[in-house]
């Protein structure tokens, strides 16, 4: 089991082993710890995809950055993506689906650590957990499809796209 | 046409589409954590509605609905969207949600 699984768990786990009365610190862990589950998805995923050597991998993951993942998301949300040949491409479902869930885990996960003003429940909590979840299920349903190898390169070199 | 700034009288108009799962959309437009424009919507779930799973179901509703009547993707402003059950919102009194 990959970090990103892991990952998962532990965001399921701080939501609920305080049972009804949970902690602001646990829910907000658990909120910005769904979004590091699906960006350590994601990065793994990519890493997979190169053959180079462990330390090329590595290399490789601390190469996304988390603004340029998400603007690269908000383009995967809708049906169709330019490819680099300025082919506009339709993108699957599934990677829409994705991509949607990356954009709104981000913000949560910024609201959860940096906006001290709200206050969490279990309800939205949850809601947010069982879109992380959903986000896996739905990568693993697409993520032989070229487009998400397109989805994945595009987060990665994105900054050096004009 | 421009979309306009929503306001409390027509998310209570929505709200009252999405009973009874919702019991009510509490509106606030103030900048968020960042100091960009946006606009919270603080929406109260049922404890019925709260305990149906998959709870994406109505979130998702909820969501699609306010951002479509709304026209939300013309806006500058960024949505948020919060949800807590109507015995969450008992217990906790907070006046942003009541």
């Amino acid at each position: 089991m990959g970090i990103a699984e892991d990952l998962l768990r532990q965001a399921d786990h701080l939501a609920t082993y305080e049972g009804l009365n949970p902690s602001q610190a646990s829910l907000r862990r658990a909120v910005s710890t769904a979004y590091y589950a699906l960006f350590h998805l994601l990065v793994e995923a990519a890493a997979l995809r190169w053959n180079g050597s462990p330390e090329a991998q590595t290399g490789m993951q601390r190469g996304f950055q988390h603004g340029a993942m998400k603007s690269v998301s908000k383009q995967f949300m809708n049906q169709s993506w330019r490819d680099w040949h300025g082919i506009q491409q339709p993108v699957p479902l599934g990677i829409r689906e994705v991509a949607s869930a990356f954009v709104d885990l981000q913000d949560e996960r910024h609201a959860a650590d940096y906006d001290n003003h709200e206050q969490w429940t279990t309800t939205d909590v949850e809601k947010i957990l069982e879109t992380a979840r959903s986000a896996f299920q739905d990568w693993h349903s697409i993520s032989t499809d070229p487009m998400a190898g397109n989805y994945l390169f595009a987060m990665l070199v994105s900054r050096q796209r004009p | 046409m421009t979309a306009t700034l929503p306001t409390q009288a027509l998310v209570d108009r929505i709200a009252r589409d999405l009973a009874p799962d919702v019991v009510r959309i509490r509106l606030d437009v103030t900048p968020d954590w960042t100091g960009d424009p946006a606009l919270y919507f603080r929406v109260t779930l049922s404890d019925e509605a709260s305990r149906r799973r998959p709870l994406l179901d109505v979130t998702g509703l909820v969501r699609a609905k306010v951002a479509e009547e709304l026209r939300l993707e013309e806006l500058d402003h960024h949505p948020y969207f919060r949800f807590r059950s109507y015995s969450e919102q008992a217990k906790l009194q907070d006046p942003a949600w009541a």
